[in-house]
């Protein structure tokens, strides 16, 4: 019997008017996140693995709106809430932190300052204790001398540092669920290990649920219980990593893995392109969006697009090489 | 010196030309417009409102202000040329060497525009006539020395960028001159900043030799310069408003059509 | 950042004496005698030599300078040749009246140019930001001289609200001062708030669309903060040298504005020596001109770097 998850997306689908017509850059996305669980979101760019992050905290750059389904938090309905309601969430129990985190610092005031300006967004707080706090915070995720730490200004921190200021500043609040944007994907190599495993050892300390964005599988494997794979603004296959990374089933997931160099079960294989571009939003393909790419490819995939169909417990592929009519869809 | 683009588009670009063209036609050929001598008085007659006969009035002196604003047209555009010709001969070449050849030439000359670019022309342009005395023919060439930084600065971006183009080192090692390059090659390509630049400097020499005449610095009465008339309406706000009012009217619809037009040309580069 | 600041100070000097020479070698430039230009017309050949010997013309350059420099020093700048009065007294009853003028346009150039740049930033579409174009065009080409005789005609003479000429000392009466500033502030201000307006729109606009504002949004601070303490507080910092630039013209407005409105200023006064060739009075006009002007972009310097932190670290 599994628990609750912490966060539920279901058939979210968030489109972009456009001068050639709706480009629908999330094609009913549906995930879940539990408690103490960290979850990798793989593909490659422009498959809405950053738009997934951005329609659950309701920051959809304009003029892109989320249009359905339901991101369900402690049984509320996220997109049903009012905005200042939604400011209440963001930050408090959902937090995001970003790609470039020397960008997503302001870059004008004291990193202490943007602590306390978060804490004391939520919560009334005296000065005296938000700065306690901010302290004990900067403490928590790796900076030494913290208290000295304050009033820097983020230009004048490694990446490294900015990267864990902004992990302090997303855990300000204690939220319940937390969005990491390819956090390490700007940092240096050594460096990202570092983060990698702070995120980890957070996600388990507090019982967070994390939603870690990359492209990067090797990062997945290392800190991840679980694994999702996207392609063209819709899951396609998703599970355990052990699972999916030693018996990939979906096509574009085992082309993912082979164009990996760095997968240590297969380092035998040939690094191989994956041939062929990622589809055009506004006008995708018929059927599955894979398909013109797809080296298994057969003549119902041009046809109907497969549905997202529970093979055992715990795994879901969209493909019609697997036989759905013994499955239930999810 | 920036221009902003209102109205944009079609409709202001038609209307500015069409604005230029006629004032051309005033400076080119005043007396076949104006229906009476600009200079001429009629001391009875002074400060008399628009009618039929003075549709815009008359002067401190009876002299008809329609054809008194007809005919500073041509003052007003012929310093705005010359000064724009001055600022061209002199800010263009040293431009080009600047951005072009580099080294201490171009400190030294960056150097200068800047300062000189900082301070208000008005400023400059009086200062100079300080020195000069005040001469109503070394009002053009004045302004055309204030703006000549503005043009050695534009040309001297533009001959920066081009220098950089593996095309003009693929010329340079085939023998070509610096005189060559400079004036063959780089010149022709900066042909649309520099076009903007006098447009928005032609517009700016106006304004600026308005306001020397409406200081006392610039040209003097009799001559119709439409600032020397704004200084004397000043004066007579009371009697006779229009005075005040139409050459400055002038002005503006000159200044911004110029302005528009660089604007538009501008957007299109 | 006491490192930058002595820095700044010390680029700061040499730029002072440079103008304080060009404003001295002034009167060489001039054809004819030098000697001529600080004596009034048709002096008997008595005076000439008497003032020769008393500015030590015969002397070598340099020490002129320094003489020069040195009885500016003292608050010695000589006599005005047309007024008769020492030069250094008309330069400081004229400099206050300025600094009334220019202060009082400078905020309200201010007071129109944030709420207006800010608000159209934020609304890019908006009717304030397309009121904006409107404008920022307007006031760039229409003269200030222009503005001014309409102001004095409606509210003035029309209206016959407020006085269309003179000035009255803030210290004195408060009062009739802001009666007759209204016009000629408002006149000043005009261009300057365009500009302003206009760049502080596009800083915000593009402020809007970085990562630190997403970021912001997503960690729920609420919108006052985000708007003031993200955006605002971002998109000031280049619009400060713009205004910095803007006080430059605000200088070289007020010779105009003063002349329309007849007010005793030190723009006034330049006009007034320049048309009289009252060289001592144009020497220390202009040097004092360029004072301001220069100190101007200095604290303008040191309030950028305030500004923004990444500016102080060097």
């Amino acid at each position: 019997m599994r628990d609750a998850p912490l966060l539920a997306v279901e058939n979210l689908r968030t489109e972009f008017p456009s001068p050639r017509g709706v480009a629908t850059v999330l094609h009913g996305v549906s995930l879940t996140i539990g408690r103490g669980e960290a979850v990798g979101m793989v593909g490659e760019s422009g498959c809405g693995k950053t738009m997934t992050a951005r329609s659950i905290l309701r920051i959809v750059p304009p003029p892109g709106r989320v249009t359905a389904g339901r991101v369900v938090l402690d049984g509320r309905d996220l997109l049903a809430l009012s905005e200042g309601e939604m400011a209440g969430v963001r930050g408090r129990r959902i937090a995001m932190i970003f790609q470039e985190p020397g960008a997503a610092l302001n870059p004008v005031i004291s990193v202490g300052e943007q602590i306390t300006d978060v804490l004391r967004a939520h919560h009334a707080a005296s000065r005296g204790d938000a700065r306690t706090r901010a302290i004990e915070l900067l403490r928590e995720v790796g900076i030494p001398d913290p208290a000295a730490r304050l009033s820097a200004f983020p230009h004048q921190l490694s990446g490294g540092t900015q990267q864990r200021v902004a992990i302090a500043i997303a855990l300000a609040c204690a939220p319940d669920v937390l969005i990491a944007d390819e956090p390490t994907t700007a940092l240096d190599v050594t460096i990202q290990a570092q983060i990698l495993q702070l995120l980890r050892r957070l996600t388990v300390d507090k019982g967070l649920g994390l939603l870690f964005i990359t492209h990067n599988i090797g990062a997945v494997a290392q800190i991840a219980d679980r694994i999702i794979v996207m392609y063209a603004g819709r899951v396609v296959e998703d599970g355990s990593v052990d699972a999916v990374i030693d018996t990939p089933q979906h096509p574009y997931t085992r082309a993912l893995l082979r164009a990996m160099p760095t997968m240590m079960a297969r380092r035998e294989e040939r690094l191989l392109e994956i041939e062929g571009q990622v589809p055009d939003l506004a006008n995708p393909p018929l059927g599955c969006p894979f398909h013109p790419r797809c080296p298994a490819v057969m003549a119902h995939c041009g046809v109907q697009d497969p549905p997202l169909a529970e093979m055992e417990p715990g795994r879901r592929v969209a493909c019609w090489l697997y036989d759905h009519a013994s499955v239930r869809p999810t | 010196m920036r221009s902003v683009g209102w109205p944009s588009g079609g409709i202001g670009q038609a209307a500015s030309l069409a604005v230029l063209a006629v004032f051309v036609v005033l400076a080119a050929v005043p007396s076949l417009v104006s229906p009476f001598d600009p200079l001429a008085q009629d001391i009875p007659g002074r400060l008399h409102a628009p009618s039929g006969a003075h549709l815009f009035g008359t002067d401190e002196l009876g002299r008809d202000i329609f054809s008194r604003i007809v005919h500073g047209a041509r003052i007003s555009l012929g310093t705005a040329l010359v000064a724009v010709a001055l600022s061209l001969a002199m800010g263009v070449p040293l431009g080009l060497l600047s951005g072009y050849v580099g080294g201490t030439p171009d400190e030294v000359i960056s150097r200068l525009t800047d300062v000189v670019l900082a301070l208000p022309a008005i400023l400059v342009a009086m200062t100079i006539i300080a020195i000069t005395g005040r001469n109503p023919v070394m009002v053009a060439v004045v302004i055309g020395i204030v703006y000549t930084p503005a043009l050695i600065r534009i040309t001297r971006s533009v001959a920066l960028r081009i220098r950089a183009l593996p095309y003009v080192a693929a010329i340079r090692t085939a023998g070509a001159s610096t005189a060559y390059i400079m004036f063959r090659t780089i010149l022709p390509n900066s042909r649309n900043e520099i076009y903007v630049q006098t447009l928005l400097i032609a517009s700016q020499a106006i304004v600026i030799e308005a306001s020397l005449s409406f200081l006392g610095l610039g040209i003097a009465p009799p001559a119709p310069s439409w600032g020397a008339m704004l200084q004397t309406g000043r004066s007579y706000l009371h009697a006779m408003p229009w005075y005040g009012v139409f050459p400055g009217l002038c002005i503006v619809a000159l200044v911004l059509s110029l302005q528009l037009l660089a604007g538009d040309v501008r957007r299109r580069l | 950042m006491d490192g930058y600041v002595l820095r700044r100070i010390g680029s700061l000097v040499p730029v002072l004496f440079l103008s304080s020479i060009i404003v001295f070698l002034l009167i060489y430039m001039i054809p004819g005698d030098p000697v001529l230009a600080l004596l009034p017309p048709d002096p008997r050949p008595e005076q000439i030599e008497a003032t020769r010997a008393h500015y030590g013309f015969d002397r070598p350059l340099a020490e002129q300078y320094l003489r020069w420099l040195s009885r500016v020093a003292t608050g010695d700048l000589g006599q005005s040749i047309s007024k008769g009065v020492a030069v250094g007294r008309l330069l400081r009853e004229s400099f206050s009246v300025t600094v009334q003028l220019a202060s009082s346009a400078f905020l309200l150039a201010l007071a129109i140019a944030l709420p207006l740049g800010i608000a159209a930033g934020l609304k890019p579409g908006g009717r304030l930001a397309t009121f904006l174009n409107f404008y920022a065009t307007m006031g760039l080409a229409i003269p200030a001289f222009w503005v001014g005789i309409l102001l004095i005609l409606v509210c003035g003479v029309w209206l016959q609200w407020l006085p269309t000429s003179g000035f009255r000392g803030i210290l004195r009466d408060p009062v009739q001062a802001v009666r007759f500033l209204i016009l000629p502030a408002i006149t000043l201000s005009l261009p300057q708030s365009a500009v302003l307006a206009s760049f502080l729109r596009y800083s915000v606009q593009a402020v809007q669309g970085a990562d630190y504002v997403t970021a912001a949004v997503a960690n729920g601070l609420p919108r006052r903060l985000i708007v003031f303490k993200v955006i605002v507080k971002n998109a000031l910092i280049p619009v400060v040298t713009v205004a910095a630039l803007q006080l430059g013209h605000l200088l070289g407005g007020t010779v105009v504005v003063e002349s329309v409105f007849s007010i005793p200023g030190l723009g006034r006064l330049l006009v007034d020596s320049i048309a009289a060739r009252d060289y001592p009075v144009i020497q220390g006009a202009l040097l004092l001109i360029l004072s301001v002007f220069i100190s101007l972009n200095f604290a303008t310097d040191l309030l950028y770097s305030w500004l923004d932190p990444r500016v102080r670290v060097h």
